[in-house]
Formats: C-alpha cells, structure tokens, sequence
C-alpha cells in the first residue's frame, strides 16, 4: 500500500499531488479506445486524437480499496511548543450517542481515529482536557495560542507534520458547527478541542468549546 | 504523467493571510470563497494567470489543477496570458465571476487552443451523507461526443456530459469503483478508470485530451473529511479551574477572559448542515 510521507517541509498539491497517485489506477478499456470506439473528430480539428493511448496495466493494479489513497501514518504525539504542550496521543472515536469520546487522562490529548490523519487532506481533530476536578489539563493553555503559532505532530512512521495555527473560535456545545470544524476540506488541517467558557456545575459541563483551527505548513 | 506543485501565493497570498489575521475580530466573520485554477487546454502552451490584474500563478503547464487559494467573497477577473507575456497583452481568456462566501469555484481553461475558452465550475465541498462520498465529472475533452458515465455492471451515474460541462455532484457509498466512460446512449465504453471513493471525500473525475495528447481520465480530490461527523460539542473539561471550585478560581477567570476575547463564532459560520446536542462533562 502507498504511503505519503509528508515531513514537514514537505509540500504536496492535493489536487495534483493525489491525482497522480490516482493515475496508477486508469487503466485501458479492454474494449479499446481505438478506431472502434475512438470519438469521431469534431469537423475542421486537425486529426484529433484518433487513437487515445491509455497506459495498460495488470488487474491487480486496477483493484483498489479507498483506504489505498496515499495516506500519513497514525499520529501518535503531539507538541506546541509556544505554550510548552507535549502529549502521546490516546485514540479517540463516537460514543454511543455520536459525540466525541475524550481521553480517560487528563494529561493526554486524542486523535479522532475515525476522521483524518494528520497530513493527509482534511480535517485531522485532536481534543483535550482543559482541566481536571482540581487543576489546569494538557489543553489549559490552548487558549494562549495565536494565529501562526506552530503544532507537530509525530506519526508512527517517525515523520512530522508541522501546522500552523490559523484561528482560534469559541463555540457553545448546543450550537456546535459541526460543518465548520469537522467539514471536508481541500487541503491538510487540524483542529485541537478542548472546553472553555462558563462551568455548568450542575451538568458539570463547561457550556462551550474552543476550537484552533491549524492548516499544514507550507515549505 | 506531469506533476505538477503549484500553490496560488503572490499578491493574491497576502490578501489570504491578511485574511487570515483578522482572524478573531468580527470582520472575518464571513468565511473565505475559493478558488482554483485548472490547465485543461491540450494543445496549449504554458499559461501564466492573471487575478485582478495580479499574476497569481506563472508557467502552468497542461493538465495542472492547483490548490485551491482563499480569498474575500468578491468580485473577481481572472485572465489567462501565454507564459511570459506580457501583463498588458491581450488575454487569450478573460472571465469574471462574482465569488461569494464560502462558495469554492474552480476557473479552468478548456478546449483546443484554437477555440480555447475559461469555463468557471462550482465545487460544492459540503459534506457527502455519513458513509458515503461525493463525485462528479468534468468533461474537458474537446475532441470527445457526449458521454454517460456509469459503473461497469452497475448504475449510470451521469446521463449525457457535454464538453465542456461538469456534471452535478453524485454521492455514493464509499469503495472503489470501476468506471466506465461511454458514448452517450450506447454501450461503447470510451474510457474506464478504478475510483476509490471514501467516506466524506469529495471527488471530481475530469475527461481530458484530445489534439496530441491522450484522451483520459484525471482524477482530483476536491476535499476530503470523515465518514462520521462527531454529534455537538465535545466533553473535554471538569471544571477544576472553573471560578468556585477547588481548584484555581483565578485560573477560572483567567479563562473567563480568554474566552470574552474570542470570536463567538456559532452565529457567524455558514455551511452548518446540522447542530448536535451538547455532550457533558
């Protein structure tokens, strides 16, 4: 299976990039898109084409699963250092009811497994305690964060992904733009979560969410 | 195949950084649109590409598709110069469009270059149902009739492309699919191609070629999310640094701060399809 490797100066066109490792899949038609088949020239166009040339390849090449798209390794640490945050990361998925499942440590921040990896195009979401029963979590500080600040991430591979901090929104938990933060988008990103606001202390829940959203760095 | 790397950066990177910068004030409350550039003239040179009057990109060569650059929602011009020429000669394409916010366009210079002309996509990026993904064909092969497009042995997904038309965006399950590119309303496949699909990608499959280059299919990832979209907010806090509690009222005001400094942003995103419940904790 391919595997991007995308260090972090490491700049790759999505659109392009990716079309070119989809290309390796185009196969010839075995019917042939030669003078059988080959679309007749429009009038007047100087011998357009009469035979298109596909690159044939082995079926096998022609069997692809979607996961074969090039894709980063797993994240597995994390490190911003303006704020002086360093976590391994836990994996995360939906609960139950389809939110968000949060890392059992407070002390250590989380991967969405079942969104994006760090890296590769879209939304890559990490989230985070911002604090315990009794003090400050890995993701106290998220809130000092400002737009260029940078965010690494260390794949399974031994790679980085370096991305720098584009915005910083505060969402409330019942308005929650799921679109915006979790959305497709055409290029690498990553959004860190943790809680912010006003304390509910009868749901024990903080009313809001604060989102940073990080676009991968560009060499 | 080419392969190309081209980012749009130059005057027209300022203005997204400049963008960008304002941030967390309430003048960047509308999203960004976007906009990139595709090179499928077959027998064209090397473009260069004007964004009002600015040259965004230089030396593009056919079959490049770019990354997409963010700009203000606005009125733009885009022109298309033979690489090097210069920025008062006259276009070979010149076309305008008004991008509005969060809307994603894709500018393309299409057809043979004897009758070359800029055609301007909608690139609808929002989500695909949960489970499934988003395709679509571009039909920019000049020298090719109008085609169906459909799954070997399975459902017709496009009835009918015309060059140089993009079809609407179908969504699918996510796999990987044998395509099949055909005359239109016949059984004579022109041009077949594997597409893998995933959950929450979103795909265009542009036909391109003709005059001296090879007719074929050049498949793009518009943008790419995840099958399942968490449901609401997320339940990453205990209050322990909340004002009143044991832990550090001070540290909770600190909070309190931060948070009245940023933008409140449920009521100034588009594109929100649904809003879940918020999560405890």
């Amino acid at each position: 299976m391919p595997r991007r490797k995308v260090r972090s100066g490491g700049r790759v066109l999505p659109a392009a990039g990716t079309a070119c490792a989809l290309a390796v899949m185009l196969t010839a038609c075995a019917a042939g898109v030669g003078d059988r088949s080959a679309p007749p020239a429009p009038t007047g166009s100087p011998a357009a084409s009469p035979a298109p040339a596909l690159r044939a390849l082995p079926p096998a090449s022609g069997t692809v699963t979607a996961r074969s798209i090039p894709a980063a390794a797993e994240p597995v640490s994390l490190t911003i250092p303006a704020v002086g945050i360093t976590s391994r990361l836990a994996r995360l998925h939906l609960t139950p009811g389809g939110a968000l499942s949060v890392p059992a440590a407070f002390d250590q921040a989380g991967w969405y497994s079942g969104g994006p990896r760090p890296g590769d195009i879209g939304p890559a979401v990490l989230a985070g305690h911002v604090d315990s029963t009794t003090g400050p979590a890995v993701f106290y500080r998220l809130r000092d964060l400002k737009p260029g600040d940078s965010v690494r991430i260390r794949r399974g591979d031994g790679t980085v992904a370096a991305f720098a901090i584009t915005e910083l929104r505060q969402y409330p938990k019942n308005a929650f733009p799921t679109d915006a933060v979790y959305g497709p988008v055409p290029a690498p990103e990553l959004r860190l979560i943790t809680c912010t606001g006003v304390f509910d202390r009868d749901r024990s829940s903080y009313r809001s969410n604060l989102v940073v959203f990080a676009t991968l760095k560009r060499p | 195949m080419r392969r190309r790397v081209l980012t749009l950066t130059a005057a027209l990177g300022i203005a997204g950084v400049a963008a960008v910068g304002a941030g967390a004030g309430a003048a960047s409350a509308a999203p960004d649109a976007m906009v990139r550039v595709a090179h499928f003239s077959p027998d064209a040179p090397n473009v260069d590409v004007y964004v009002n009057g600015t040259k965004t990109l230089s030396d593009v060569a056919y079959p490049t598709v770019s990354t997409y650059l963010k700009l203000p929602a606005g009125q733009y011009r885009f022109q298309v110069r033979p690489a090097g020429a210069a920025a008062s000669s006259k276009a070979v394409i010149d076309a305008s469009s008004r991008l509005s916010s969060g809307s994603a366009v894709t500018v393309a210079a299409v057809g043979a270059l004897a009758t070359i002309q800029g055609k301007i996509y909608s690139d609808d990026l929002s989500a695909p149902p949960a489970g499934k993904g988003k395709i679509r064909v571009i039909h920019a092969a000049p020298s090719v009739p109008a085609v169906d497009v459909g799954v070997a042995n399975g459902p017709t997904l496009f009835r009918g492309a015309t060059f140089p038309s993009a079809t609407d965006y179908s969504a699918v399950a996510a796999g990987s699919y044998p395509l099949q590119v055909r005359a239109a309303g016949t059984r004579n496949t022109l041009l077949s191609a594997t597409q893998a699909v995933r959950a929450g990608s979103i795909y265009t499959i542009a036909a391109i070629g003709g005059f001296g280059k090879p007719v074929r299919l050049l498949p793009v990832v518009d943008a790419a999310g995840m099958s399942s979209m968490p449901a609401g907010g997320v339940a990453t806090g205990a209050g322990g640094t909340a004002p009143g509690s044991s832990g550090s009222a001070g540290a909770g005001a600190l909070a309190l701060g931060a948070g009245a400094l940023l933008a409140v942003g449920s009521g100034v995103v588009v594109r929100r399809r649904r809003s879940g419940s918020a999560a405890g904790g």
